[in-house]
């Protein structure tokens, strides 16, 4: 019967990085992290297909799901580790998230990892292993191995038996005593076949892989499809409604980008613009701001917005009304009843909210005899 | 033809010189309802916020622009605006900085990722444009910026300040309402008479510059004294290189500057002096290296950046406890986020991180000083320990602090107070209605 635990999901403080469960075999070793798109019963790998990494002439691997889902790349990787003059095969097989994210590491039936004392791979080194291969931001790509250790024994190259003198430095980049080991996979991990295994993903991009990608527990899943959606990519009303979410969610960055990532033939829908403008209230000014920069890339503005936005005028602080206003402008908004909205706000005590008014009203060629008034008096100080 | 003499074919513009009047000092004396001393980091965002709520603001800047250390010291990468994924200092500073990123083409970091250094979270951005954006909105907020004075008596008298300022060819009497300090060196907070504090030995300073001319992959640092790696390395942007995944180079080289003070002219320039001679040595020093033999100094800020000089004692003091546990006061009126970063003797810097999801909040108490009237702080001299002021003294978060100082001295000045006395719960709800972030009570 096969053995298989389950454990509790690890916070990593720092990294703010859910490791998932690991499922070790008795015969096989897997580590896994939070997949980009988890499959489901429903939808379990039934087809593989197959890419060659050019740079490497290897074999890429991708799972799909029966309805041609992408779920996960994966690439077997063997090579020599050497320990003490002795060395054995690594074989290993790495898998990728969709969007290029590390996803896991799996060794075949009876294989293990072990360090430069021969002694195998603790469980909590297979962990430390995964945490590492999991973090990108590591500068193990520009390091030579050779700068990772104190004192390379030149003679014996590079192997794991010199990772016994695992430098200070580097001691938080490294499982202690398999630095080779640590370095080479997360050079493969972290290398070209990232971007490549992301290039190959982006090629098959539709609308609805982008929703699903978006529905990533990871940020950097969600922030390579909002980072991937152009003007092309056809806004469908789940994937609208997907972007609506991220940008009335708590997560400045987020939706921020999810912002940005419409583009001005998407604004070509007004009903996508009356959405984006209904998450004003909800959101903090930063946000606001974004999100009437935005419209203001729309081919033209709503007159629904328009209309809700006027009744806004009067509540909001100076620098509101100016982005409100600018965005007005943008869009030659100047019908009566907008300017007579406008034009209450001369009114106002404060002298640098009553100029916005003043400075937008002006530009504009009004055939009002009362707004003009208005405009006259405020001139001569009279408001 | 020959010469022909100068006489006869000098055009009639070049006739128009005539005597002047001797040199004079213009005297005059002005009133407003908020002065704001110092256009530095908290001091234009505190002149910008004041004119916007609409209250007659002055502001006076000993130098020639706004922007202190992020511009004039050069440290031009303000942060930091967020923690653990959701932004934590907003408002007019982060609108500053939006402004700059978005004029200049630039992309924001990735806030959303915990950064494996904090500094990944501060957002670089161009000095220049900085400049001229902050002078905009301060102008356009209906501030009256006095550039080149300095203040040189002030006297609380009737319940109005009355502020002797003196600079090019002008000696002015302004009289206010309310003061907010924001000189960094809580300078006029002493004039005030109000008590300040300084610890015996000070961080150091930071005299930022450029190197170029030489290819730092292609140096044979075996030949380089290891002391002079990290220079070379850290001028070659070498963050840069992951820029497509992560924009996060810290761009500029420093060199300490010990005991840097900018109180007075004369220590200000002796901190200069100091930073220039250091940094001339290092550069020929840095010539005689193999692969250095063509590098250049391609730019110099103007001035040295000062860490750390006088405190407010203030109606309350942070200390490090209250920072590093994110103590929400009930006052409190905005946030900061900076693991406590304390420079010492130039050798080292002592670091202690927040733990997740922990963000430390000012209190308002921490910008009054005690005994005081109609006066307020923003910016590093902050009353606090020094621990606590190692990591309260960073950028976003004397924008933070400025904003808030402002919009406690508007509600102040309206209601005839002083800002100790106005209703905590108004002055954070005029912040929140100028976008600054209020800390909650959890």
């Amino acid at each position: 019967m096969i053995k298989v635990r389950f454990f509790n999901v690890v916070i990593i403080g720092l990294l703010g990085m859910v490791l998932t469960s690991f499922l070790q075999e008795k015969e096989s070793i897997k580590y896994w992290q939070v997949a980009t798109i988890e499959s489901s019963a429903a939808d379990e790998p039934l087809i593989v297909e197959t890419y060659k990494d050019t740079l490497t002439n290897e074999t890429i691997f991708l799972h799909k799901t029966k309805d041609n889902l992408p779920l996960h790349y994966y690439k077997k990787v063997t090579g020599e580790v050497c320990i003490d003059q002795e060395c054995r095969l690594l074989n290993i097989v790495v898998y990728w998230n969709i969007t290029g994210r590390y996803l896991g590491f799996e060794l075949p039936k009876g294989e293990f990892l072990s360090k430069y004392d021969h002694e195998p791979f603790s469980e909590s080194e297979y962990q430390r292993l995964h945490q590492l291969l999991a973090d990108s931001s590591m500068p193990l790509d520009v390091v030579s191995f050779e700068k990772l250790v104190e004192q390379p024994n030149k003679e014996q190259g590079t192997a794991d038996a010199v990772s016994g003198a695992t430098s200070k430095s580097v001691a938080d980049m490294v499982v202690k005593g398999a630095a080779y080991t640590t370095y080479k996979l997360w050079n493969v991990i972290n290398g070209p076949t990232m971007d490549l295994v992301s290039e190959l993903t982006e090629k098959q991009l539709t609308p609805l892989l982008i929703n699903r990608i978006l529905q990533s527990p990871d940020n950097s899943d969600k922030l390579w499809a909002l980072n991937r959606i152009v003007s092309a990519t056809e806004l469908t009303p789940d994937l609208e409604t997907s972007l609506l979410e991220i940008v009335s969610s708590d997560d400045f960055y987020l939706a921020y980008s999810a912002i940005q990532a419409v583009e001005p033939v998407h604004l070509k829908a007004t009903d996508l613009q009356e959405h984006l403008y209904s998450m004003y209230a909800n959101v903090n000014h930063s946000i606001q701001k974004e999100l009437l920069k935005k419209l203001g890339q729309a081919p033209e503005l709503s007159l629904e917005v328009v209309n809700a936005s006027r009744d806004l005028l009067n509540q909001l602080n100076g620098q509101q009304l100016d982005d409100l206003l600018k965005l007005y402008s943008k869009h030659g908004v100047n019908d009566l009843e907008t300017c007579r909205s406008v034009v209450r706000i001369l009114e106002n005590e404060n002298k640098y909210i009553s100029k916005k008014a003043y400075d937008f009203l002006i530009g504009l060629q009004i055939d009002d005899a009362t707004i003009m008034e208005r405009l006259d008096a405020y001139k001569k100080g009279k408001h | 033809m020959g010469a022909v003499s100068l006489g006869m074919v000098t055009p009639s513009f070049a006739k128009g010189e005539s005597l002047v009047a001797p040199y004079k000092v213009k005297e005059e004396s002005i009133t407003t309802e908020i002065l704001v001393v110092g256009g530095g980091t908290a001091g234009t965002i505190a002149a910008i916020q004041a004119g916007r709520a609409g209250a007659e603001t002055i502001l006076i800047e000993s130098g020639s622009q706004l922007g202190g250390t992020t511009t004039t010291g050069g440290v031009a990468f303000p942060g930091i605006f967020h923690a653990w994924g959701k932004q934590i200092i907003g408002g007019i500073g982060w609108e500053l900085v939006m402004d700059c990123v978005e004029l200049n083409g630039d992309k924001l970091p990735n806030f959303s990722k915990v950064p494996d250094s904090h500094w990944k979270h501060q957002v670089t951005i161009n000095v220049p444009l900085y400049t001229l954006l902050a002078e905009e909105k301060c102008l356009e907020a209906g501030v009256d910026i006095r550039y080149y004075e300095s203040p040189t008596q002030i006297e609380f008298k009737k319940g109005k300040w009355i502020v002797e300022s003196v600079g090019k060819g002008t000696k002015t009497t302004i009289v206010c309402n309310q003061i907010i300090d924001c000189t960094g060196n809580a300078l006029i907070a002493s004039m005030a008479g109000y008590d300040v504090l300084r610890e015996k030995d000070t961080q150091p300073g930071s005299l930022i510059f450029r190197l170029g001319g030489y290819n730092y992959d292609s140096l044979d640092l075996t030949k380089i004294p290891e002391k002079y790696h990290r220079v070379l390395r850290q001028n070659m942007l070498e963050n840069s290189k992951r820029e497509s995944r992560e924009h996060t180079y810290v761009p500029y080289s420093y060199v300490y500057v010990p005991g840097a003070d900018s109180t007075t002219s004369e220590v200000h320039t002796k901190a200069n002096n100091e930073g220039r001679n250091t940094l001339l040595k290092l550069v020929r020093t840095l010539k005689t290296f193999p692969g250095c033999e063509n590098l250049k100094l391609v730019d110099l800020k103007t001035e040295t950046a000062v860490r750390e000089t006088y405190r407010i004692d203030g109606l309350y003091k942070m200390n490090k406890d209250d920072y590093t546990s994110g103590k929400v006061f009930d006052d409190a009126i905005s946030h900061s986020f900076y693991p406590i970063d304390l420079h010492r003797e130039g050798k080292s810097i002592y670091q202690e991180f927040l733990k997740p999801d922990v963000v430390a909040c000012i209190p308002l108490r921490s910008l009054i000083p005690k005994q005081s009237r109609n006066f307020l702080v923003a910016g590093r001299c902050v009353s606090s320990d020094r621990l606590a002021n190692s990591a309260l003294r960073v950028q976003a978060s004397c924008m933070g602090m400025g904003q808030a100082a402002a919009v406690a001295a508007v509600l102040a000045s309206k209601q005839g107070v002083s800002p100790e006395q106005v209703d905590i719960n108004e002055i954070k709800e005029l912040l929140k209605k100028h976008g600054a972030i209020v800390p909650a009570q959890k």
